[in-house]
């Protein structure tokens, strides 16, 4: 299922190094849109998630350990857009601590993703279903 | 499962995650984002925690809704006062128990991650950057909101 890899479409590094003079789009434009598509990958791998979990391909725990990192995601991708939106407000992205807490949290997203991506990637690949309380030893192994 | 049935199963995914792939595409077309783009995205991600839920089903831990034990209340109102105004030292001890308080619960994860960014009891490697205390009180303080208002 390598369509749904959503860290492809979450450049995080990309979109905040291109020159707005090369893409016509600011730094503020791509941060948005990575934010943007980090919250949408959350919730389409919410809904991978509940159909293999129907089809009983993850369990119960893994279920709840998905939903416990995709809120966590969620709020720092919140805290992400009230950072952007004090950018946009204030028309200035020079101010030192605010760009700390930007790349601090765009970090953080970036590694939520990632987890939530290899969760979402290793169980699209079972193919035998799985016991209600059964790990993910399998992929461990 | 067999092959035939694993298509139709990729095939469902794909077809109810296309909306999202649409909408994402759609934000990378977006030029000088203004204020209402963001705030109306704001409103979107609060309300995403309630869709998450919702696609997932009901948690098994059973703190769905915002329901905690009413003594979380009181101890987050005691470490954000000795967040304001202790020692280092005091504002440790009092982070650790208010993270044991939030042991296994499925509310507040935000809190509880940036608590252990905080103590460096990141439970996975890398380890991310310890946060600003402010940051952590500011995530105490909207935990007690959440409390209040459930």
């Amino acid at each position: 299922m390598s369509q749904l890899r959503i860290r492809h479409v979450l450049p995080i590094v990309l979109a905040l190094s291109v020159p707005a003079c090369v893409t016509g789009f600011s730094r503020t434009d791509r941060l948005f849109a990575t934010v943007e598509t980090a919250k949408y990958g959350v919730v389409a791998g919410a809904k991978t998630v509940a159909t293999l979990a129907k089809a009983g391909l993850i369990s119960t725990n893994e279920r709840e350990t998905y939903r416990n990192y995709a809120h966590s995601a969620i709020s720092t991708a919140e805290a992400l857009e009230n950072l952007i939106l004090e950018v946009v407000r204030s028309g200035s992205v020079s101010e030192l601590s605010r760009d700390q807490r930007i790349t601090y949290y765009a970090e953080l997203l970036g590694r939520q993703i990632k987890m939530l991506d290899d969760l979402v990637v290793a169980w699209s690949k079972r193919t035998k279903p799985v016991g209600t309380h059964t790990a993910i030893e399998g992929e461990l192994k | 499962m067999s092959t035939a049935e694993i298509i139709a199963l990729l095939l469902q995914v794909i077809r109810e995650i296309s909306p999202e792939i649409l909408a994402a595409s759609e934000a990378w077309r977006k030029a000088n984002v203004t204020v209402a783009d963001i705030e109306k995205a704001i409103a979107e991600t609060k309300s995403l925690h309630g869709e998450i839920d919702n696609i997932l089903g009901d948690s098994a831990m059973g703190d769905r809704g915002g329901y905690v034990d009413p003594g979380l209340k009181m101890l987050l109102q005691q470490v954000l006062r000795v967040g304001r105004v202790g020692s280092e030292e005091e504002i440790r001890a009092a982070f650790i128990s208010t993270l044991s308080a939030l042991e296994g619960m499925q509310s507040f994860v935000e809190l509880r991650e940036s608590l252990m960014a905080y103590l460096g009891t990141w439970p996975v490697s890398p380890m991310p950057p310890k946060p600003p205390l402010s940051d952590v009180l500011a995530l105490m303080e909207a935990a007690l909101q959440r409390i209040s208002l459930s």
